[in-house]
């Protein structure tokens, strides 16, 4: 069934169209769900929440930009009304960059999509968020500052630290690979 | 968009922007269940519980109050129960006659009556019989009145105590059975009819419900058969007695949505504006199962239950920030001019600062279970209306939590379910103030409004904590009377 059909489905209420369009993208969006939710259970309820509110509003997609996008964003935004502006403490902190990224790019292509994910769930939480919209989903600094409600030295500052705390991982499961080898 | 990417970045989008977890099939299930109409309807009214239960309490309010307006505008000539009847025509009511050899009186009603409501000639029709055919109320007529209640009023069994009664020729001239406006049981009207004035029957019979004719037939039979002694006809005549007394024992059952206030004296303002900012009453709502005794037309005691819930969302964050340093060894290799790639080993010292933000998100739930001790006074009593003012204390059985609160100590959440809880098991006493509206539907049922305020005397929370809690809270009840 095409995208544009099972829009017009979903528009009518068409439970077998909204079941497509439930199979189509819960995968994906379940994957969405869980960098931003702390447990799986969490990260199902984000889901449900949010194919509720893309079933309810549907009929408001007008056609700007994927249909893809359009869901992601709602999930995106149902995952952050779970986190409160207090999440974060505005900030503004020099911020060095400095620490060096391993060279070794090949073996970070190794690393797998469920270590990555380990990864990005064991981000705290502040950072966890501000990572996710900036390097994932493409929001500016000036973008999350206004969805989380801070102010945009907050978001930098965030990130760096989370590109570090993952830089530290990524280098700790590089010693782990060289040792296994 | 990102003006700055970093390899940090690229590794993790590549990575999982296109990663996909296949979902459990329980998640379409309870999404599923959400898209029937019946769902939808509920989960609107839920979300908009809180105004529609303010529109309805408004419209009881207004509709209470348009009720007793116009109720007074109607009754306007209504003192203390006592009612005018307007004039119509002059009546004649006779008691019924068993048969037609029988005599019966003839009672002449000095007052006017409404022929199109005989129920109200037994209700509140206020009837004067001539004092020769009346026996006098303070003189043999044990009969009770009811407040609001004519004492001139006719029973149909005080009908054959008149001396009256024992003289049927003087009452009955014309020799029929029947006189116009006869009281006869309903079937019995069309076989009437056939033998009296057709004119006069149909124009004046008076019609009643049999039950009201059956004690005044039987006392009839009792006063012509002279072989029964008084006393036996004084104790028929106190058996048909009709107990117009109402009984002062009555129950209510009471539902209110609340609006709750939290006091905490000695709180910092710090604590207070936190907990203010992360626990927000979803919903409270009381339940009131009560007896009432009338002391006097005025005083009345109410006793009984009452089980009260507030729901409470608590959403709380704490961030927490730390540094860790962390030295490691790195083997590595360097091109030394002289002697080519010579392994090394030196330190790094990692400085990481650690922030971690912790969430809790709760719904919290307190239960009460009270005994009400109340005292009613009632300033007005119209034939519908009664109002009044309500207080006492109330004593609590029980007092029940479940959830999370923020500690004192500012920065930790206090788990209920564990022994740090603070509240007590028995949240005290509190003050009940009250008023108290109701309207009559019938005889035995009351539609009752009791907007009010519950002021709490006792802390909520143990001593030692050093943590005072009192709650108060605006009632809005509305329920039902029923009068034994």
């Amino acid at each position: 069934m095409r995208e544009e059909e099972l829009i017009n489905g979903c528009v009518r209420e068409d439970r077998a169209c909204q079941y497509a369009l439930y199979k189509t993208y819960a995968g994906k969006m379940l994957a969405v769900c869980r960098r931003y939710a702390r447990t799986d259970l969490e990260a199902e309820d984000i889901l449900q929440e949010g194919f509720i509110k893309v079933f309810d509003n549907v009929s408001k997609f007008k056609g700007n930009g994927s249909f893809e996008g359009w869901i992601r964003r709602i999930m995106v935004n149902t995952a952050l009304k779970l986190f409160r502006k207090s999440s974060f403490k505005n900030e503004v902190i020099g911020i060095d960059d400095g620490y060096d990224m391993p060279q070794e790019a090949k073996v970070l292509e190794k690393i797998s999509q469920g270590e990555l994910m380990k990864m990005v769930q064991g981000l705290p939480e502040g950072y966890g968020i501000v990572f996710n919209l900036y390097a994932i989903e493409g929001f500016s600094h000036a973008e999350i500052a206004e969805t989380l409600g801070v102010n945009e030295g907050t978001s930098r500052s965030q990130l760096a630290k989370a590109r570090k705390w993952l830089q530290k991982k990524v280098i700790e499961s590089q010693n782990i690979e060289y040792e296994r080898k | 968009m990102n003006e700055n990417r970093h390899p940090i970045d690229d590794l993790f989008r590549d990575g999982l922007d296109q990663h996909s977890v296949e979902p459990p099939m329980h998640v379409w299930e309870r999404i599923d269940q959400t898209r029937t109409p019946v769902y939808k309807l509920i989960n609107n009214f839920k979300q908009h519980s809180s105004w529609y239960l303010s529109v309805a309490a408004g419209l009881v309010f207004m509709s209470a109050a348009a009720i007793m307006f116009l109720s007074d505008d109607a009754d306007g000539n209504l003192v203390n129960g006592e009612a005018t009847l307007p004039a119509v025509n002059q009546t004649e009511i006779v008691a019924e006659l068993p048969s037609a050899e029988q005599s019966a009186p003839v009672l002449t009603n000095e007052e006017n009556l409404d022929q199109e409501t005989p129920a109200s000639i037994t209700n509140t029709a206020s009837l004067s019989l001539p004092p020769a055919l009346v026996q006098s109320p303070t003189q043999a007529n044990p009969i009770q009145m009811a407040p609001g209640q004519n004492a001139t009023q006719t029973e149909p069994n005080t009908v054959t105590e008149t001396p009256a009664a024992e003289d049927p020729n003087t009452l009955f001239p014309t020799g029929t059975s029947t006189m116009p406006g006869t009281i006869i049981p309903a079937e019995q009207k069309e076989a009437v009819q056939a033998e009296e004035n057709p004119v006069t029957a149909s124009e004046e019979v008076v019609v009643v419900e049999e039950e009201e004719i059956a004690p005044a037939e039987e006392e009839i039979l009792a006063s012509e058969n002279p072989s029964e002694s008084p006393e036996k006809t004084e104790n028929q005549e106190t058996k048909n007695m009709i107990p117009l007394e109402p009984s002062p024992w009555s129950i209510e059952l009471l539902g209110s949505y609340d609006f709750i206030n939290r006091r905490m004296p000695n709180a910092t303002p710090a604590y207070a504006a936190e907990r203010k900012q992360d626990e927000k009453v979803q919903s409270a709502f009381s339940l009131q199962l009560r007896a009432q005794y009338k002391l006097n037309p005025v005083l009345s005691l109410r006793s009984g239950i009452a089980y009260s819930r507030i729901n409470e969302q608590l959403n709380h964050s704490r961030t927490e920030s730390y540094t860790e340093i962390i030295d490691r060894q790195v083997t590595g290799y360097i091109l030394d001019p002289i002697n080519g790639p010579t392994q090394v080993t030196y330190t790094v010292r990692d400085t990481v600062n650690h922030s971690s933000t912790t969430q809790v998100n709760s719904n919290n739930r307190y239960t009460f279970v009270d005994v009400p001790v109340l005292l009613n006074y009632t300033f007005y009593t119209s034939n519908k209306w009664s109002l009044g003012v309500s207080g006492g204390p109330m004593f609590n059985l029980v007092f029940q939590q479940r959830g999370y609160i923020l500690s004192p100590n500012q920065g930790e959440v206090i788990d209920l379910s564990t022994s740090a809880n603070p509240y007590r098991t028995y949240a005290g006493v509190n003050l009940m103030l009250n008023a108290s509206a109701s309207y009559s539907l019938n005889k035995h049922f009351d539609i009752v409004f009791e907007p009010g305020i519950r002021y709490g005397l006792s802390s909520l929370t143990n001593a030692p904590n050093g943590m005072i809690q009192k709650n108060n809270s605006l009632n809005l009840f509305t329920g039902l009377r029923y009068n034994f």
